[in-house]
């Protein structure tokens, strides 16, 4: 997204926070139609570009807004849809990013307020690192021949009642409408947004043996120091590291593993 | 997840309102676009869906653009002036103008960029009449008369072999330090007379246009032309090199704009391009950065256009719209004399003919180093005063013998009376086509020395004497006959005048001395010595008397 897109999409997050705390639970079925906006605007090219057309007034197309929408969700997904084709998009597909990213975003706060926000942080991050093992699940899940809802459906099988409902409704959204992105990398980036929604930096740790309670706590002050923020540590188990960590926060890996060390060693070694 | 259905019907309808609902702002400068992406000196712009091919633009800081693509929803921008201001976001606004200068009298003796405003700190232009488009058609078939005026270049080589009219467009190729631009310059110092007379028909207004060009260079023009006194009937459009690609495109239509305002006022002007190569190179970088798709050596696919419709703008105009011209002198640089590459070949097909310089002949020390060989003037002799056109007739055929039998010149001894006589007679007028930079020759001049050197009057004169012989020599006939002023009144060499020029040619050659002292035509040592005795015997002589 371009510079034009990405302060909309900024100033239609903030006009939408104080609405999703003030409608609490409802922000669960707001987030349902803003989703279904989006499989709309992905239809609808001529309606995509028409919403988002330059050479028009910002009113005009907030009237066509209202023209397609209205009576078809509430009204407060309708007021949030004519502030964001008011603003100006550097491409037609932004808009359906958008909308996307604060449907996430509504299911998230609906998660916040019922206090559930850490479960669903935690399971998608779990669910994330699931997938990447058990391969033919995850081609199951994102075989392009099978019908979205059939995809959603086995997400739910799988998921039945092991975890939260919304993470549940997230999960089953990424596995039926990718919308050209890979289900990991959804699934990471909710657990990101999950994550920035309670104001935390997510660090990815990959160890050998589980860590105890008291490294993972030095750890995170650790990170804590070096970033500023509130750190929330995440650990996997993988045994192809052999032994030490390798950390991964946003962009940066910090690479501490003896697999990395022994490869390096190798590498000398030969030439 | 949502069960959120709105039928494909309802979404068209809703569109068909959207659309129907459309209505254009009424005032230009209400309408805002935004700029979505900026580069070096290019920026897409967002909204104004008013705007026009080839509108200016301008942008939150003041500076200019021109809308050259107008896609469906973007228009893509050409800077012109400094881009480093420009931001992503930023508003655009139109100026409702399409691309155009302020013309008017007041240009003449000034320095401007391509957007008209003055760049020699010596104030605003004064005598504005008016603004012109820079993309305004050429005149048409019936608008134009044929060319039969002659634009004198001062050059002995040119105005005798490959004359140029008033109204021609006459190519100037050839490699980088031939002496282009010199040849240029020398046209524009010739029309110093003309000027001076008043008369408007003679009178040449010149606009020499810098694309590309060192400052240097410009300024060290600048300076030439006041030297001589021409800045007054020249003005300068200068986009030096350190200017945008943009000014670089259009500075030719500038000036271009400007003469042809004095053209459709029944003046005549000379325009020099220096140099189109230049101004093609800056038109690619805009097409290749608004990602117009490339074609041969990377050049957009309209860059024949680009030239042709720029040169097409030179014409003669018929009576009926003021008998004004412009005459265009484009200048090209090869790459190693290769006139088979793209832009050479191109122009040469608009053009009038072309005068190539080679940089063999400059390295030879002839300069003008024009071939005269391969320059050709499609106008030709209706371009030529009477009295050029009967001097210059056999010059052309009698240099081509030359060349082809130059390859014998070291065999010189060796060969029979004729083809010597033609080495001799061609040297001798290869010399006297040299000519310095600076020093334009009147045309009566001009006829009176190729005529002495084409009817063989030069034959024994010493090659390196011929320079010094052809300056005497026109001294002589400016200071004793007549001829030379009835050339320059007549414009014809009648049999009169021309038994008038031989007798002062011959008077001229029985008192001309060589670099030793020694009169033409005859031996040294045996004169030296038969002149003493005469002379000793008449002094006994005239001792035995007295």
């Amino acid at each position: 997204m371009r510079a034009s897109s990405q302060a909309a999409l900024e100033q239609a997050r903030e006009r939408w926070e104080p609405v999703l705390r003030e409608v609490g639970a409802r922000a669960r079925t707001l987030g349902d139609q803003l989703f279904g906006v989006v499989d709309v605007l992905d239809g609808s090219a001529s309606l995509r570009r028409a919403l988002t057309e330059p050479s028009r007034a910002g009113e005009d197309r907030a009237g066509l807004t209202r023209d397609v929408f209205t009576g078809k969700v509430d009204a407060e997904v309708v007021d949030l849809l004519s502030g964001l084709v008011r603003e100006r998009w550097s491409d037609p597909r932004d808009l359906a990013d958008a909308v996307e990213s604060l449907a996430a975003d509504s299911i998230l706060a609906a998660a916040e307020q019922a206090g559930r926000i850490e479960d669903v942080e935690a399971e998608t991050y779990r669910l994330e690192r699931i997938l990447v093992d058990q391969r033919e699940l995850r081609l199951a899940l994102t075989d392009k021949e099978t019908a979205p809802e059939r995809r959603g459906e086995l997400m739910e099988r799988v998921l039945a009642g092991k975890v939260t409902p919304e993470t549940s409704a997230l999960a089953v959204r990424a596995a039926a409408h990718p919308r050209g992105h890979t289900l990991p990398a959804l699934l990471r980036s909710v657990a990101d947004q999950a994550a920035a929604r309670r104001e935390r930096l997510v660090a990815s740790v990959t160890s050998a043996v589980p860590l105890t309670g008291s490294q993972i706590e030095r750890l995170t002050r650790i990170l804590e120091r070096q970033h500023g923020r509130a750190v929330q540590v995440h650990v996997a188990l993988d045994q192809d590291v052999v032994g030490g960590l390798r950390i991964k926060v946003g962009d940066e890996v910090i690479d501490a593993t003896l697999a990395s060390r022994l490869a390096d060693a190798r590498r000398r070694l030969a030439g | 997840m949502a069960e959120l259905t709105i039928r494909p019907e309802e979404i068209r309808a809703a569109l068909d309102s959207f659309v129907s609902s459309y209505e254009p702002t009424q005032a230009v400068s209400e309408e805002v676009g935004h700029v979505t992406l900026t580069a070096d000196g290019i920026a897409q712009v967002e909204g104004l869906p008013g705007a026009m091919a080839n509108e200016l633009l301008r942008f939150q800081d003041g500076t200019l653009g021109l809308a050259m693509n107008l896609d469906v929803r973007e228009i893509g921008v050409v800077i012109l002036g400094d881009f480093t201001g420009i931001e992503e976001g930023q508003e655009v606004r139109r100026t409702g103008e399409v691309l155009s200068v302020p013309v008017g009298e007041g240009y003449l003796g000034r320095v401007v960029d391509p957007l008209g405003q003055p760049m020699d700190g010596l104030g605003e232009i004064t005598g504005i009449e008016g603004r012109r488009a820079l993309e305004l058609q050429a005149p048409g078939v019936m608008a134009r008369k044929s060319v039969h005026e002659p634009l004198q270049t001062g050059l002995k080589a040119i105005d005798s072999m490959i004359p140029i009219g008033r109204g021609q467009r006459q190519l100037i190729i050839g490699d980088r330090q031939t002496g282009k631009t010199a040849l240029a310059i020398d046209a524009i110092l010739n029309q110093k007379a003309n000027w001076d007379s008043g008369d408007p028909a003679k009178q040449v207004r010149c606009i020499y246009v810098a694309v590309g060009q060192k400052g240097s260079t410009i300024a060290a023009v600048r300076g030439t032309l006041e030297r001589a006194g021409a800045l007054e009937y020249t003005t300068i459009v200068a986009a030096p090199a350190s200017d945008p690609a943009g000014f670089k495109y259009i500075a030719p239509y500038t000036g271009s704009s400007i003469g042809q305002h004095w053209m459709y006022q029944g003046k005549h002007v000379l325009i020099v391009f220096d140099d189109l190569s230049k101004q093609a190179e800056a038109y690619r970088a805009v097409s290749l950065l608004l990602r117009r798709p490339p074609g041969r050596e990377a050049y957009p696919g309209d860059v024949f256009y680009l030239h042709s419709r720029l040169l097409e703008r030179c014409a003669k105009l018929s009576d009926e719209l003021g008998a004004g011209s412009m005459t265009g002198l484009p200048l090209i640089e090869t790459k190693a004399n290769d006139v088979s590459a793209y832009i050479p070949t191109n122009v040469i097909s608009i053009t009038d003919g072309q005068i190539f310089l080679q940089s063999d002949l400059f390295n030879a020390n002839q300069r003008p180093a024009v071939d005269v060989g391969i320059s050709v003037s499609r106008v030709g002799g209706d371009a030529q005063i009477k009295a050029m056109k009967k001097v210059s007739g056999t010059l052309k055929i009698t240099l081509a013998q030359y060349r082809s039998m130059a390859a014998f010149a070291m065999f010189a001894s060796d060969l029979d009376p004729t083809t010597r006589q033609q080495l001799t007679r061609g040297e001798r007028l290869m010399e006297l086509l040299k000519q310095p930079q600076y020093t334009p020759y009147p045309v009566e001049d001009q006829v009176a020395s190729i005529w002495a050197g084409t009817n063989g009057y030069l034959d024994d004169v010493d090659v390196s004497d011929v320079s010094r012989f052809e300056s005497e020599l026109l001294d002589h006939l400016r200071r004793n006959t007549s001829v030379l002023s009835t050339i320059a009144e007549s414009g014809k060499l009648e049999s009169d005048t021309e038994d008038a020029l031989r007798s002062g040619v011959e008077e001229f050659r029985k008192g001309f001395l060589d670099a030793e002292g020694n009169p033409l035509g005859a031996e040294p040592e045996l004169d030296v010595d038969e002149v003493e005795a005469e002379r000793s015997q008449e002094q006994i002589v005239s001792a035995k008397r007295g």
